[in-house]
């Protein structure tokens, strides 16, 4: 979770557009558009039960993106589950600086991020 | 007098006949010949024309990069595994047991009878569990958790692992478990199953060397317009609210404080190796980073297993280059994932 907090900071917001952001998140999701509410409740059921996830679910992610863009969301959702196992076992300390600005490929960090986004 | 029983009989049995005449097991998705998918994948140097999971052919329609990268991952994961073939077919097989999704299972049985092993063992392994040697039986334990609840697993439990297998063959562990968790998610959202000649061995592809390019050009090149299937026009209505009392029971403030914990936690279940250790093995494939990783999931997998590692991280590269999904939405949906599974990293 922590992780995804600096992705979205490195992603180009602000660190009070993230609390903002997950804050709704962590709520009843009702100000979020249909196609977001779809995967969002995509990516909840496959989190707790995998082989619950029935045609009508790929039916739905089809219907609101597409049956590309389903797929991507498909693959997307799948990927969560390797990063959070590795996490989850060693239980690894979550860094205190946003680790991700150096990564290959990213924009400089933004003057006005440059401060610790946890404290 | 024909009736509307015999016409949906008739209707089956043709479905049926389609799929034996293709060659191509049931999926909810499109699933292409493996013609078509080696075309899509005409970047792929090795081994082209082998016979290709329904899995690969499924995400090759959509996604190619992708899909030829999963087929690089399967094979790191199947062949170059630093873990026992006949424990790593086990552990594979337990967690696709756990996840309830039978292609993985038939793979991993295949795997395992192909390391020597007797498929009847396999079969019987929830039964056999309690008799297994005490090394084996803690990193099926350890695999099946992971699956379940990951978030259940303490530091006792995988100091006994690490004291038996030792960090580099732990850190292989998880990644069955890992790789399991996705693939096993993807195999069961796309509703494949075996193929009827299948289970396949794996295959080895190599791609081009990639070119390096200077940071500044690869910041501003856009991304080539993708042909995209559009939604559709009045998609179905989605529930208003989520109506999940597991999900709201947790407050905003509740998860800070988690979060925070994961922050003051001194040190990870294993050691972390740094970045010059990590840098110095890393694989000839892999692009070598300008800066260095400071990520610690990054050390440590790379550090203790650079070949899967560089195979996983392959694929997420070949995904980003192929998908045009906002990193705020994916970004977001990782979140839900996160919070479903309690993980706080």
């Amino acid at each position: 979770m922590g992780h995804v907090e600096m992705c979205l900071a490195v992603a180009g917001l602000k660190e009070e557009s993230v609390n903002e952001l997950t804050r709704r998140l962590s709520g009843d999701w009702s100000d979020f558009s249909a196609a977001e509410r779809a995967a969002f409740a995509f990516a909840r059921k496959q989190a707790s039960e995998p082989a619950s996830i029935a045609d009508a679910d790929v039916r739905a992610l089809e219907e609101h993106y597409g049956r590309d863009g389903a797929w991507h969301v498909i693959w997307w959702a799948s990927r969560c589950h390797y990063m959070t196992k590795v996490a989850d076992a060693f239980q690894l300390p979550l860094e205190r600086d946003n680790p991700f600005w150096s990564m290959p490929g990213v924009p400089s960090k933004p003057r006005e991020q440059k401060k610790v986004l946890h404290k | 007098m024909i009736s509307l029983r015999h016409v949906i009989v008739f209707l089956l049995l043709l479905v049926t006949a389609t799929r034996a005449w293709s060659g191509t097991p049931a999926a909810r998705v499109p699933v292409l010949t493996d013609e078509e998918a080696w075309k899509k994948m005409t970047f792929v140097e090795t081994e082209r024309g082998r016979q290709l999971p329904v899995w690969i052919r499924a995400l090759a329609v959509s996604l190619p990069k992708t899909a030829a990268a999963m087929i690089d991952l399967d094979y790191a994961q199947r062949m170059e595994s630093t873990l026992p073939p006949l424990l790593r077919a086990k552990l594979r097989w337990v967690a696709a047991d756990a996840n309830r999704c039978a292609y993985a299972k038939a793979y991993a049985r295949f795997d395992y009878v192909r390391a020597g092993g007797k498929a009847e063992d396999i079969d019987a392994l929830p039964k056999q569990m309690d008799k297994l040697p005490k090394e084996e039986r803690i990193a099926l334990q350890l695999v099946k958790q992971l699956v379940e609840a990951a978030y259940t697993v303490t530091d006792e439990q995988v100091a006994d692992v690490v004291k038996i297998h030792g960090e580099k063959q732990t850190v292989a562990i998880v990644l069955v478990a890992a790789y399991a968790n996705f693939q096993d998610r993807l195999l069961l959202a796309l509703g494949v199953e075996v193929e009827p000649d299948g289970p396949y061995l794996p295959i080895k592809v190599s791609f081009p060397k990639p070119v390096k390019k200077a940071p500044a050009t690869e910041d501003k090149k856009e991304k080539p317009k993708r042909i995209v299937s559009p939604p559709a026009k009045e998609p179905p209505p989605v529930p208003e609210k989520l109506d999940d009392p597991e999900w709201t029971a947790l407050s905003f403030d509740a998860l800070r404080q988690r979060l925070d914990k994961q922050i003051a936690r001194r040190q990870a279940r294993v050691r972390i190796p740094d970045w010059e250790a990590v840098r110095a093995q890393l694989p000839p494939e892999m692009p070598k980073p300008d800066k260095p990783i400071r990520i610690k999931w990054s050390l440590l997998t790379y550090g203790y297993q650079p070949r899967l590692s560089a195979a996983w991280l392959g694929g997420l590269r070949a995904f980003r280059q192929e998908s045009d999904l906002d990193p705020v939405f994916h970004e977001s949906m990782f979140w839900v994932v996160t919070r479903s599974l309690q993980c706080f990293y």
